[in-house]
């Protein structure tokens, strides 16, 4: 990413993703490459926790820019921001291909194997400070753990009911009250 | 988009949360998909959860991918655009037979279905249905839907009562054309259904015809064709949605 789109207000840099979707949908390659310098590694962050493994999770990470190049037009920054429909894209594309591939469930939740730390970058504050998904972060918080690690499990992993009961050793019913449970807490919690 | 003064009852509410985090099976999947169709309320609410738990994606730690992964896309996309003028010029030249034209629709079927949205693949068999829709009779349903959600059709066939029922949104066409639906028979040619509105409910009666060719494993399919009131013979490219109907 060049060093003026970075040094840019937080204001100025949505716009600019903004800007460069809306010339992508027009074809210009050029603005393809600003917006995966802008966001690569946030969407790559949330391939790879869905899918663990950086070969497969790359792969993926290609699938999303082709499909942002073909459907850039579709991108309404009425109804939600850049990130939030880049990183909806980059999940329902991981969550299809764990669904072929099966899953690595030898690996807990926050081990991802096929990365060095030093693949970690910091956190875009601009990227990070969207209103809603800080406040879905606090409402998760606020959950009881059981609740809040069976919606992750379910959002990240794409696990049904039976799924999840199988994977957290729990009767059906008890995990089926746990997501009622978890997200009558967060309705409550982000209706304020 | 719904609130938390959505006017469906707590308990449904909480349901299109477990239909938006994609946890439904069974029965209780197909009946999320019934309400989806039939229940504005209902789908709004689900669009609320889907947005909001959407947003948890955004809160994975970013991480450094490797310098190939860009060199990758832009040979992906040499490629799809090469084949895109390929496409085009054979569509152009009329040269592009129906049969050729439905392989591509199997083929963007399988790519799209496979993107279709997640929460509405059912896992475990049906267990026997008890509401009362289903006891009317065997029902096929379509849920397309593209990548990034923008463009999405829900479709119900009531085999008893010979009529399709939609719900679309997204398809909006530029001015002269339309949304065109299309079928096409597993092994067979594209057969149009019609043109379709871009946005909101339809429901029609199906000719004897319609009926024999909307099987389970049938897939249907969205373009854009002239908005000239006819039933066209060939679907034109891109194919904008495309998926399987499932029986109910």
């Amino acid at each position: 990413m060049g060093a003026g789109r970075k040094e840019g207000t937080v204001t100025d840099r949505k716009a600019i993703l903004v800007q460069s979707l809306t010339a992508v949908a027009a074809g210009d390659r050029a603005s393809l490459q600003t917006v995966y310098d802008m966001t690569s590694a946030k969407v790559f962050g949330t391939i790879i926790r869905i899918v663990r493994r950086r070969e497969v999770a790359e792969d993926l990470v290609q699938e999303v820019y082709v499909t942002v190049w073909r459907r850039a037009g579709r991108f309404d920054p009425a109804k939600g921001s850049p990130i939030t429909w880049l990183c909806t894209i980059a999940r329902n594309l991981a969550l299809n291909s764990l669904r072929k591939r099966g899953r690595d469930d030898e690996f807990g939740d926050d081990e991802f194997p096929d990365l060095a730390d030093n693949s970690i970058v910091p956190a875009d504050d601009w990227l990070c400070t969207q209103e809603d998904s800080v406040a879905l972060a606090d409402c998760l918080e606020t959950l009881r753990e059981d609740h809040r690690r069976s919606i992750k499990l379910a959002f990240f992993e794409g696990l049904s009911h039976s799924e999840l009961a199988e994977k957290v050793d729990v009767p059906l019913g008890t995990l089926k009250s746990w997501i009622r449970r978890g997200l009558a807490g967060l309705r409550g919690c982000l209706g304020g | 988009m719904a609130d938390t003064t959505s006017p469906i009852d707590d308990d449904a509410f909480i349901r299109a949360g477990e239909h938006a985090l994609g946890v439904l099976e069974g029965e209780e999947l197909s009946a999320a998909r019934r309400a989806m169709l039939a229940d504005g309320d209902f789908a709004d609410a689900v669009e609320w959860w889907t947005y909001r738990l959407g947003t948890m994606a955004e809160a994975t730690s970013p991480f450094a991918v490797s310098a190939a992964v860009w060199r990758g896309i832009e040979a992906r996309i040499d490629a799809i655009e090469a084949s895109d003028r390929s496409a085009a010029a054979s569509l152009a030249d009329r040269r592009m037979s129906r049969s050729s034209v439905a392989a591509l629709f199997a083929g963007a079927a399988m790519a799209v279905a496979s993107l279709v949205l997640f929460l509405a693949t059912p896992r475990v068999s049906e267990a026997p249905d008890q509401s009362p829709s289903s006891q009317a009779g065997p029902q096929l349903i379509a849920q397309l839907q593209d990548e990034d959600a923008s463009r999405k059709l829900a479709g119900v066939i009531d085999m008893a009562g010979n009529r399709l029922a939609l719900n679309v949104s997204g398809l909006e066409a530029e001015s002269g054309k339309t949304p065109e639906l299309w079928v096409i028979p597993a092994g067979g040619a594209p057969v149009s259904l019609g043109a379709i509105p871009g946005s909101g409910a339809f429901d029609r009666a199906l000719t004897p015809e319609e009926v024999r060719l909307l099987v389970a494993g049938s897939t249907l399919a969205v373009t854009f064709e002239d908005d000239d009131g006819q039933r066209h013979e060939t679907p034109t490219l891109p194919i904008l949605l495309a998926g399987t109907l499932d029986q109910v």
